[in-house]
Formats: structure tokens, sequence, C-alpha cells
């Protein structure tokens, strides 16, 4: 107990000097017990912990640290470590990028040298910054506690490795990568408790000959479960009943098997009100590679909360494309209708099945019960369509697949729900028919369906031609100048593909101009851009010259700019160019106050219809701003960078910020707010009117200095030569005789 | 009392004449400076900054690895995207002086914080090296004349068709350096001979290393070098001055360039070298017969001493070089060098280098097109020179008249010619206008009569003294003055429209002159190569003709058979095998090397002529040059080359046919004319029905002026 408050105090002592700013501070390496640094404590762990070497416990418990120090691997004594924070992340919050970017292997790392560690805790990690359990071959000897709580960790399956495991306490977690889990592979094991696992389908008490025994320590099985599907709740519960019932109960003490039941979620979830969608209706639109989904359904609160939000679901297949999610509020009667803009936040539902994800709509004005709400939602969805046959050749149509589920997937109980899918053209190869299905058109409708439970689905797979050119920019770096002098210079590097069926064999230049309506239907030639208006000075080049097919018109609101690849693109085929372009500065960049002032720019791709898999936006502002910050609608990954132009001695700074999937909604304004002395601007002038001076300089001082040996003087003149002259100079006037007497 | 002080107050400011002429002199160079630079951009201004032609590709990408990866990978390179299987060692095979000199401009633009492009340095290195050749013009006239004669020669080198058609931006060739080099290297040589300084012939040495690392037409220096010594010794003209001179800058010049991987060993064991080291040799002689004179008051002894030593010498060099031939120490003279001195030796024996469309002997045409005046201003300009005979002029002579006598052997060579022809000339213009002015000014000195010149030749003038017996006098100088403006005006704008018209096209963007007058640019070079940048595997290797290797290893980055360096005869010829041969023959061949895809350029669309079909005979000379089983006349009707009807059976099914004219017979080119018509031969073709079984049609360019063939792999054997 002394010694952890020794240890406690020497930290609060450390930290404080941190904070004053004194340089390192000596650490002793006998310090074994640093523990129980409660919350009061806002903390940071010095950054020299890496040298408490003999440190054995350390428990960090309810403190608000934000980061491990870096020297955390050198703890080889360590037996226990309560948490591990890898930083906070948090998708929403763009200051606190750490977390996101510390890679998977960290953890495991920093486990390799701790070669005693007993007891790991992980809590609340996301598997953005935790991809994986730690690996260390010592670690599967050691470590007797293993903890996991509310952390998505992705992949489990490294737990198998554990076999020293004593107790294992599992809550709330994703089980990714473990299916089954054999409670044989943990001899030692006489503790689990797994309470709220999703993927977790299959509990295996391997009882196989012999090897009964090892369940002979079991000290406490305690299984939770709630909430899991229909379907998948009736095998678990078999075979966890079976393994129960095989298993021999030679345990010890009282071998607790808790078997929670399962209710539907309406019943249980205090996170979701009674709440009923009375009418939905869903229209998908196929018409470009872009899948548009409207959403329009009318939410009742048939419970006796109110309730505030009203959530989304969607299969983990669909999140990844998901572009963007909008929510408008429908307000008032028929002609007076009113939108308004609702916050739509992904999040994170405890009891979740587990392939779905969830979006929050917040509601403007809580929903009373009784009342009902009509609220609209866009999303868009991309990479959805898969070309099948994956490859074509040239004369035939692009064909693809569209998968979706008939029935949306809601966590609520659907009254009724009809979905429309519009397809690009009358050419439908086929289309899962589910009663009552009709096509008409380009139209198919699905439904209407009465009265579906919650999360219930069912696959629909429509087949259809589609030629609409699927361009997708793989990489967009948008990098955006500004000039105090009056010009926002911008440059666009695009790396472009046609994401469509892949083309085969023969590319026919004759077919290609002689009958363009049958040959390369899918492919495309042109792209246009929306530039802002009173655009000047437009290139358009790659990386062997410029690209001399592009149009530029002008008007007063907007420029378009037609870009031609060099060739024709066909499924598969990659084009990559730059655009540039200059603007007047008046028009983006405005005074906040004082020195202060933001850039008013548009984030998105210009180029119309087009997937953007990764942007980068780079604001570089003037040399000598301050204090940059960025305001962007949605939530970005952002971090600063110094660059090199013209004339810079200490680099301009350079806002990046970047973002993934990004559809043509996202042409949003965006502000990027700096500080900026105008006197910054005189500095280059400056440094060049100083450089001509010098040369003038030199110049003239040249032209006044005489640099020549006078040789030919002393020559012409022998006499002027002084008795005591240097004797070297004697003897090149010797020289130059000698020489003079040969020439 | 005011103007008075005023007055007083500037006469500080006030220039005496001398200064006036320094800064009218200087004024006068930093404009033509300029002018230099300016009148080469026409090609960024009418198309855009960009590489020309073919071997400025190979320099710029090395330039390009030159910086991206430092100095000593690039002389160690070992580049496996040309010459496929072979493979080339760039460090040994190049002249680095253009890459390095390109390297530290850009190296030194980014120290003093200029974020420019390495391309826009590699496009502006050859007019940046024009203006300073301009100052060594300047100062070389300086140097053999007088300042007048400097300026002149500056102007006119400046503008010069012959020197801007290897110097435009863009034209990022090793001649754009080479040229300031040779100029410079024969000033400081000439200041060298001119003082007998060691600073200058060291100076001359180091120029002729800078040359030495930029162009292999370092040999012409080497070799006029001591035929200039050679001339000065016989015509008596030996002194301390040539002595120090020459041996100095041959000596370190000679070790400087065994520094060049490229050059190595060449200086003391290739026949074109030795020249220099017989003058060398001969000039120890030459100092010893001197000493040995000094030593001997008697004039007979001395004779007879000199009949041996002599002929000791002569019996011992060529002993020495006989000796040196015979055991295989010294090579013998390289095709290059006789074919040069003999013009008919390229077309009997090395037709790869008779097939450059550069290495003709020239026409009369373009020696008019790239000299204008100068080719009348050059003999005047000789006959100052012999009038007022010096060590420095006898060296322009001769510089003059060998690089003539190149320059007609040779249609390039006239680079290397034109800035002698400058230089001489300026000497012509610069006397001629010096002595009428002389003659005008002279009004109120009462002149003794003189001996008056003939004035018949247009250029020659009479020497300042004025007759008074001819009244008509002063007004026939005022009338050649103007002449003689006349004519510098003409030139200026001929070297200008020359230089717009003929000179700054790229020939990689194409452009021609639409229905509507309009222009159209065909950019069908770029649009293949960068295809196959962007969608062939990284490793595809290309076949095609070598003239477009070095285009597509650049811009396309993909491994080429063979390029422009021509370095492997055989190689080539397999290629030309392959072209000449039937599909199946072909296919073999393709297989043995490796070849995915097939590149050839087409122009029977848009009537462009230097297509591969154009080009073909050559192939089948070059490919039968090696393999004897392609016979030039199987491809030929009665000696007649021809791609309709009658053309010859081995023609319309050889692989460069059937590749250029895949599909062609459904096309309808022109108006009223049948479809398969050929514009660019005028003939309706003669295959129209062409089958490919071994290849596949990859990617035809908007213009069909590239068309890429896929080689199909084998066919499945069951």
């Amino acid at each position: 107990m002394e010694e952890e408050e020794r240890g406690n105090e020497y930290l609060k002592d450390l930290t404080s000097r941190v904070e004053s700013g004194a340089k390192t501070c000596k650490v002793t390496k006998k310090i074994r017990h640093l523990a129980n640094i409660q919350e009061e404590y806002d903390v940071q762990l010095p950054e020299d912990m890496g040298r408490l070497i003999n440190m054995h416990h350390l428990d960090i418990r309810g403190t608000r640290i934000k980061k491990m120090p870096a020297g955390m691997g050198k703890l080889k004594d360590l037996k226990v470590l309560t948490n591990f924070v890898l930083g906070k992340h948090d998708g929403s919050s763009i200051g606190e990028h750490d977390g996101s970017r510390i890679n998977n292997s960290v953890l495991e790392q920093m486990m390799q040298p701790c070669t005693s560690l007993e007891k790991l805790y992980i809590y609340k990690c996301s598997e953005l910054s935790l991809r994986s359990l730690p690996e260390g071959s010592s670690l599967a000897m050691t470590l007797k506690q293993l903890r996991i709580e509310e952390s998505n960790v992705l992949n489990d399956s490294k737990i198998l490795m554990y076999a020293s495991l004593e107790s294992l306490h599992i809550e709330k977690s994703r089980f990714n990568g473990v299916e089954s889990f054999p409670l044989g592979s943990f001899p030692l094991l006489n503790s689990v408790r797994i309470k709220s696992c999703q993927v977790l389908k299959w509990i295996i008490g391997t009882m196989e000959g012999e090897k009964k025994s090892h369940f002979k320590h079991f000290l406490k099985l305690d299984f939770v479960i709630t909430k899991l599907k229909a379907t998948e709740r009736e095998s678990l519960f078999a075979v966890a009943a079976s393994t129960a019932m095989e298993a021999p109960i030679r345990a010890r003490h009282t071998l607790f098997l808790s078997l929670f039941s399962l209710f539907f979620f309406l019943s249980t979830s205090s996170s979701l009100p009674n709440l009923v969608i009375a009418d939905a209706e869903r229209r998908i639109d196929l018409a470009s590679h872009i899948v548009k989904v409207y959403l329009t359904f009318k939410v009742e609160n048939a419970g006796s909360t109110p309730a505030s939000e009203v959530i989304l679901a969607f299969p983990t297949t669909q999140v990844d494309h998901l572009a963007t999610v909008e929510a408008l509020a429908t307000k008032g009667k028929r002609k007076k209708t009113t939108l308004i803009r609702l916050e739509v936040k992904p999040t994170e539902l405890p009891d979740a099945p587990n392939d779905t994800r969830y979006f929050t709509i917040s509601l403007a004005n809580p929903l009373n019960s009784g009342e009902s709400i009509t609220l609209e939602v866009l999303y868009l969805l991309t990479h959805s369509l898969e070309p099948f046959p994956a490859e074509i050749g040239q004369s035939e149509p692009q064909l693809v697949i569209y998968r979706d589920s008939a029935l949306i997937l809601s966590p609520y109980h659907v009254k009724q729900q009809t979905t429309f899918l519009k397809t690009p053209s009358t050419k439908v190869e086929s289309f899962t028919t589910v009663e009552p299905t009709y096509r008409a058109g380009t139209e198919i409708k699905y439904g209407p369906y009465e009265d579906r439970p919650p999360y219930s689905s069912s696959p629909l797979l429509v087949h259809f031609e589609n030629n609409s050119p699927f361009a997708v920019v793989e990489e967009l770096v948008r990098e955006i100048e500004i000039s105090h002098w009056g010009n926002v210079q911008v440059t666009e590097q695009y790396t472009l593909v046609h994401a469509g069926a892949r083309h085969k064999g023969v590319f026919s230049r004759v077919d290609y101009q002689s009958r363009p309506s049958f040959n390369g239907a899918s492919s495309f030639r042109y792209l246009l851009a929306r530039l802002p208006p009173r655009v000047h000075s437009v290139y358009y080049r790659d990386e062997i010259g410029n690209i001399s097919s592009s149009h530029l018109r002008k008007d007063s609101r907007k420029s378009e700019l037609e870009i031609e690849p060099r060739y024709p693109l066909f499924g598969g085929w990659k084009a990559t160019f730059v655009i540039g372009y200059g603007l007047p500065l008046q028009d983006f960049l405005f005074e906040s106050s004082g020195d202060r002032r933001y850039l008013n720019f548009t984030f998105g791709c210009p180029l119309l219809e087009t997937v953007v898999d990764k942007l980068t936006v780079k604001v570089v502002l003037p040399e000598g701003s301050k204090e940059p910050s960025a305001v962007v609608p949605f939530p970005v990954e952002q971090h600063l960078e110094t660059k090199y132009s013209y004339l810079d001695v200490v680099g301009r700074t350079v806002v990046v910020l970047e973002k993934k999937n990004v559809v043509p909604v996202h042409n949003s304004h965006f502000q990027v707010y700096y500080t900026f002395k105008p006197i910054f601007m005189l500095a280059e002038p400056l440094m060049l009117a100083v450089a001509f001076f010098l040369f003038f300089v030199a110049c003239i001082a040249y032209l006044h200095i005489d640099l020549s040996i006078q040789l030919l003087r002393i020559v012409s003149t022998p006499i002027n030569i002084d008795s005591d002259s240097d004797d070297d100079i004697f003897l090149v006037t010797t020289k130059v005789l000698w020489w003079c007497k040969h020439v | 009392m005011s103007s008075t002080m005023t007055s007083d107050l500037l006469k500080p400011f006030k220039l005496k004449t001398k200064q006036q002429e320094l800064l009218i002199r200087v004024s006068i160079l930093c404009l033509v400076y300029i002018l230099a630079f300016i009148t080469r951009l026409f090609s960024v201004l009418r198309y855009e900054s960009m590489i020309h032609e073919f071997d400025p590709y190979f320099n710029y990408r090395t330039t390009l690895y030159l910086t991206q990866n430092g100095f000593y990978d690039f002389w160690n390179w070992f580049d496996s995207e040309s010459w496929y299987p072979l493979g080339r060692i760039i460090g040994g095979t190049l002249y680095p002086g253009l890459m390095v000199t390109a390297a530290l401009i850009y190296r030194l633009l980014h120290f003093l914080r200029f974020a420019v492009h390495i391309r826009e340095v590699c496009v502006l290195t050859a007019p940046f090296f024009a203006s300073n050749t301009t100052l060594v013009a300047y100062f070389f006239g300086k140097e053999i004349w007088d300042t007048g004669a400097g300026l002149v020669a500056a102007i006119l080198i400046a503008v010069c068709p012959g020197y801007i058609s290897r110097s435009v931006a863009g034209s990022y060739d090793n001649e754009g350096v080479a040229i300031f080099a040779l100029l410079f290297t024969f000033y400081l040589f000439v200041k060298a001979v001119n003082t007998g300084s060691l600073a200058w012939g060291l100076a001359s040495a180091f120029g002729y290393f800078y040359m030495v690392s930029a162009w292999g037409g370092y040999v012409f220096i080497i070799n006029l070098i001591p035929l200039y010594v050679l001339v000065l010794l016989i015509t008596g003209r030996y002194s301390m001055r040539l002595y120090v001179a020459y041996n100095s800058m041959y000596i370190l010049g000679m070790l400087l360039a065994m520094q060049i991987r490229f050059v190595g060993f060449q200086h003391v064991q290739s026949g074109e070298h030795m020249a220099a080291m017989g003058v060398f040799f001969l000039m120890q002689v030459f100092y010893f017969l001197d000493w040995v004179k000094y030593m001997l008051s008697d004039t007979k002894l001395f004779q007879a001493f000199l009949r041996i030593t002599v002929t000791c010498a002569v019996a011992v060099g060529a002993i020495a070089l006989g000796v040196g031939t015979v055991s295989g120490y010294i090579s013998p003279w390289t095709g290059r060098f006789y074919s040069l001195l003999d013009p008919t030796y390229a077309k009997d024996h090395i037709p790869i280098i008779a097939s450059v469309s550069e290495h003709q002997p020239t026409a009369w045409s373009s020696f008019m097109f790239d000299f204008h005046i100068l080719l009348f201003l050059f003999p005047a300009g000789l006959y100052f020179c012999f009038k007022r005979l010096s060590d420095a002029t006898i060296f322009i002579v001769m510089y003059g008249l060998t690089s003539m006598y190149f320059a007609g052997v040779m249609v390039r060579l006239i680079l290397v010619a034109t800035p002698a022809v400058c230089l001489i000339s300026a000497i012509a213009v610069s006397a001629t206008v010096k002595n009428l002015t002389v003659l005008l000014r002279s009004k109120n000195k009462v002149v003794q009569t003189g001996s008056t010149k003939g004035t018949s030749s247009g250029k020659a003038s009479s020497k300042g003294s004025l007759d008074q017996s001819q009244p008509f006098q002063k007004n026939g100088a005022m009338a050649l003055l103007f002449g003689a403006f006349y004519l510098l005006s003409k030139y200026a704008t001929h070297c200008t429209w020359v230089t717009s018209e003929a000179y700054s096209s790229p020939s990689i963007v194409l452009a021609a002159r639409g229905a509507h007058g309009n222009r159209v640019i065909f950019d069908d070079y770029r649009e293949a190569y960068f295809w196959l940048r962007q969608n062939t595997p990284q490793d595809a290797k290309i076949m095609s003709w070598w003239d477009y290797g070095y285009q597509i290893t650049a811009m396309g980055n993909r491994t080429v058979i063979v390029d422009n360096n021509t370095w492997n005869n055989t190689h080539i010829a397999t290629v030309g095998r392959a072209m000449s041969s039937y599909e199946d023959e072909a296919y073999e061949i393709m297989r043995s090397l490796d070849v995915d895809y097939v590149l050839v350029v087409f122009g029977g669309v848009t009537g462009y002529s230097s297509d591969d079909i154009n080009k073909f005979l050559w192939m089948v000379r070059i490919g039968g040059g090696v393999f004897p089983v392609i016979k030039e006349p199987d491809y030929l009707v009665n000696g007649e080359y021809r791609v309709d009807k009658g053309a010859a059976p081995k023609m319309l099914n050889c692989l460069m046919y059937k590749l250029s004219y895949y599909r062609f017979g459904e096309l309808v080119t022109e108006y009223g004319k049948p479809p398969g018509y050929d514009r660019a031969r005028g003939v309706e073709i003669g295959n129209k029905d062409i089958k490919l079984e071994h290849l596949e049609e990859a990617f035809t360019t908007s213009n069909w002026i590239v068309r890429i063939y896929k080689v199909k792999p084998p066919n499945n054997r069951w």
C-alpha cells in the first residue's frame, strides 16, 4: 500500500512537472505497483513510462487518459494492465484522429515483450483502432484472465490460442471470426461469462473421450444470451442445451447456466420506443451507377413514452456502400408542406442482430404517444450494381445485378410497405418475384406487403441492362491554393476508371466508328465537370502532356468543362489526368474578424455523376498563415502538412481533408478558417527586390574593382619594379620576358 | 543658374564615350540573349510545353530517373525496359552531360524555391543554352576580329535556322547543349593560343570535357584542333603559345574525357583519336628541334640533324600505328566515321544509318533554307579572314571549311557548321559595315587620294579612303549600307518564318488545316502511348519499329524490343524480319521474343506519309542484311514498291501489311473513292480481306495513326 501511494504521488508529481514544462525527470526503475489512479485525476501518463521496467501492476480504470505513452512495450514485468487506451475514437469528432490511425499491430507490439502478463482487459475498442487480439507467443502461456467489454474486436479468432486462460469474460462484443467456441481448448478455464455476443453461434463443449476431465476446473459458467434473431436463437439454444446435457457435471462448484430468454426487440429495448411504421414507400432508382433510394414512411408512436429518435436499419453489405443518408421531415398539410432537414447519425444498438447497422434520425420535436410523422429519407449506394457477366465484348450491352430486400429492413413493425424499382430501360433479364409483384415499363413494383414484423426480409435480385457510364474516380486529390494576390488556384488529380463490366477481347475502331449505338454502348467518351463561374486559365493534361480535347462553356452562374479522355473508356480501362483552373479570390475568401479569414469552397468532385472512392482535399494556405481550422458539414479525416512552393522560406500550411466514398451530394461548401497578416504578402516581392538589388550592386562592384594581376604593366615598364619588390613578382616577370622572347 | 546647377548635378552621371559604348554593347547582348531564347518558344506557344521527336524522350526519361534516384543510381542503371531481353546499361552507353546539366539546373531552381517541374527544365534547356551560345559567339568574334564582329556574330547565331532546328524549346537533345560546349571549347582554345596562357588552355580542356560528356560530336574537336595545329606548324606559325595551349588542352582534356564511361580508353585506343596523339608527339619533336637549333649554332649541322630526326619520328610513328592497328590495340575507324568521310559508304554498308533521313547528304535547298544570306556572306568572310591572317582567323577558316564539308555529307551536321558560318559571315558584315560607315563619316576630312578598291563586289569595300574624283562614292556607300541592312532584315524575317513553320512542330502531335481553315490536331501517338501505359500489364513487351522505341518507353512506360539507340543490328534485323514475314512465321519470332503487343504506325486514313508502310523497305533491307531469307525483290514488282492490287504477293501477306490494313478495306476514307483508299499513297489497297490468326486488334487510335495488336497465347494442345 505504501508502495502504491508512492507511485501515485510520483505520478502526480510527474504529471505536474510535465505540465509545467520541465524537461524529463529521473524515473526510478523500482516502482512496482502503480495503481488505482482515480477518476479525479485528469492525468496523462508520462512519456517515459517505458523506463519503469519493473512495474507489475498498472491500473488506470476510470481515468481520462487519452493515449498510452510510446515506450509501453518495454514493461517486461507487467502482470496486470487494466485498460489499454488507444486514443478515443469518435466518428464525428475530427479533432481526435489519433485513435483511428493506430494500426492493429500496436497492441501486438506492445504485448510482445510482456512475458508475464496475466490479466488483460479490453474495453470499448472499436474495430477501427484494434483489428485483432494480440498474438504474443508468451501470452498463450501466462494470460490467466481476459476481459473484453463493448469491443467490436474484428478478429477474435486468436482467443483460441490463449490456452492458459482461467477466466474469460466477454460482454457486449461482436464475436467476429469465431462462430463456434470450443470450450475444450481451454483446459484451465474455470469461469466463463459470455453476454450479448452477436456472431457467436455455437458453443461446443467437446468432450471427446478422455479429455473430459478438462471441465473439472469449472467454477462458473454464465451465458447471458439476449436478443438474437429467431433462427439463430433456436440453434444456439439447442446447442447450449445439448452442451449442458453432454457436459458431465463434474464441476466441483455450482454450474450456473442461466439462459435468459429471448424476447422480441420491441418489448425489451429501452432505446426503441414503441414505434410502428404505418406506411412505407421505397423508390429505388437504378438509372445510373449510383443507386438512389427514396424512402418515405409514416411513423406512429404506439407506446406510451415520447420518442425523440427514429432508427433506420441497413444490412452490413449495404452500409459499406452507403455514401450518404439524408432525412427530411414533412410538416403541414397537403399544400403547405415544408421540409425540415433532420440530423442523421450512425449508431450502434447494443442488442442488434449481427448483420445490421443503424442510423438514428433525431426528430426536431419528440413524437408523443399516438402522434405520427412522415419522414423522407434519401440514401445513395455506390458500387452496388454488380456487372453480370463480369466481362463483355465490344458489341454486348452491359448487364448488372442489383440485390436488396423486397421488404424494408427496419427495427419496427411495418404495417404496410411498397417498393418501386426503376430500371434505366425496359430491358430486364430477370427479377425475383415476391408476390405481389408487378412490372410495367421501366418500373417494377413489389408490394404492398402488410404487417411485417421487425427485421423481416426477403431477398430480391434484379438483372437488367444499364449502359450508363460507370465512371468511378478511384482517387481524387484536389489542391486549393490561396494567393492573397487575388487568385485561387485549383489543381485536381484524377484516377478515373470504368467500373462496369470489364472489356474483353478485341477493340475494333471500325465498328466503334461506324455503328456507335451497338458498339461500346457502356463505354464513355465525355465527362462533364461543373466548375465555379468566372473560372480562368483552365488546363487539362496528364503525365505525358496536354490533352487537346476539352471544351469550356462559361456563363454568369457556372462554367462547364467538357473533357474527353485520350481514348474512350471501356470497362476496366483507366485514365489519369489533371485539371487545373484559377478563380478570382474575392468569390471564395471572406474576412471573419480581425486577421481571421475563411475560404468557402465546394468539397466534392466537380465531375457530374461520378463516385469518388477516396477524396483528398488539400487547402494550401498562404505562407505565414496561422491557426487553421476546417468546418465541414460531414465527418472527414483531417491533418496538416507543409508544402514548399515558389519562393517559400518556412513553407505553407496545408489543411488536408480526406473522405471516402464521395458522391455528387457531397458537393456542399466547407470552410477553412485561418489567421493571416497582410504584411506577409509583401515578403516575396521584397525578397525578389533585394535579390535584384544585390545582383546590381555586385555588377557595379565588379566593374569598379580591377581584379586583374597587372603583369603587362610590369613587363612594359620593368624599371618600375622597386628594388625591394617581391621575389615572386620578379620571377613572374622574368618568366614573362622569356616567354615574350619566344612569342 | 538652375540649369548650370542641374548640369553640375548630372555631371557625375554623364557617361564617357567608352562607357556609352559599353552600355550599348551590354544592352545589345542582353537583347540578343533574350531574342535567342524567345525565338525558340514558338512550339511552346503553338502547342504546349512538351518534349519533341524521338531521342529527346529517352533523354527526358533518363533525366527523370536521375532527379528521382540520384546520380549513382543513374550511373549504375540497368534498364530492363529497352532491348528486351538484352536490356541496356544506361550509365555506360550514354553521354550524361545533358541529363546532368538539366538535373543541376533543376536542383538549383528548387534550392532557390522555384517549384518547377523537371519537364519544364528539360524543355527550356536547349533555348537556354542557345542563349549562352550567343554570348560565346560574341566573345569568339571579339577574339578573332573585333567587338563589332562579335556582336554581329551573336545576332546571327541567335536566329540562324541551322542552329534553331536543334535547339527549339522541347528539343531536349544532346546537340542543344553540345553546340554551346563546342563553340565554348573552340573559343577557349583560340584564346589560349592567342595568349599562351596556361589558364585558358586548362579552361579549354574543361570545356572539352563538358563537350565529351554531352555529345559524340566531340570527335570533331579532337580532330580539328590537331589539324589546326598541324597547319600552323606547316605554315611556320609554331610558337610557345601554341605549344602551351595544345599540350595543356590535350593532356588534361584526354584524362578528363576518360572519366566518361561511354568514351573510356578510346582516346588512346581508337583510330579516330590517333591524329591528336600524333600531333602531340610531333609537337614535342618540334620543341626538341627548336631547342637543338638554339643550342647548335651551325645551320648545316642542324639541317642534317633535322632530316634524321624527322625521318626517325615519322618512321617511329608509322611503325607504332601499324603495330597498334595490326595487334588490335588501336581499333580501326568506325563505320560512322567512314560514312562522314565518304558519303556513299553508309548506303552500301550500313543500311541502318542510311535509313535515317537526317543522315542523308544535304540538298542545296536545305543549305539555302538553313543559312539564307550567310551562304553568300561566308565566302566574303573568308576573304576578309585571309586578308588579315592570324592564328585565330586561320582557326575559324579551318573550322568553317571542314564543317561545311561535313554539312554537305550529312544533313544533321549543318548544325556543326552553323557557328562557323555565322562567325565568318559576321566578320564579312562587320568589316563591310565598318568600312562603309568610315567612308560616310569621313566627309570633313581632307583625304588624300588613295588607291580605291574595286567596289564591283557587293560586299567588298574601299578601305576607308574617299576618292574625290568619285563624287558618287558616298552615295554608293550609303546605298550599299542600306542594301546590307535590307539583306539582314530579310535574313531576320526568313529565320523567323523558318523557325515558326518548319522547326517548331513537335512531330509527336500533328497539326493540319481542317475544311474550314481551323486547326485540326492529331494527337494519336500520345493517345496510343497513354493507352499502353494505363491498360496493359505492367510487364508487357511491345514490338514496334525502332523509331518508336524511346517514345514507348518514355510515354507508355512499357518494355520494348528495339529502340532508337541502334546498337544491336541483329536485334533490329529480327524485328524487321518479323514485320516482313508471313503471320505464322512472324508469330514464331514474336513468341521467341515474348512479345505481347505489336504497335504499327499507319497513315492511310489521315494521309500521314511517314508511317510504317513507307518505312517498310528499310525494314526489309535491314532484316535481309542479317537474315538472307528476306529478299528485297520479293516485295517489289519490277523494282517498284506498291501496295495496291498489283503489289507483290509477299508484300500483300506480310505481317506489316496485314497489321496496317486490317479491316481498312471496310472504311471509306475519302468521298468519291472506293472503300480502302489509302490517302497516304493515293491508291486503293490490294488486299481487303485480311484475317488475323495469331493476333487481335487491341487498340486503334481515333485517326488510325497508331494501331496496337495483341499477340494471342498459343492454342491449347489437347
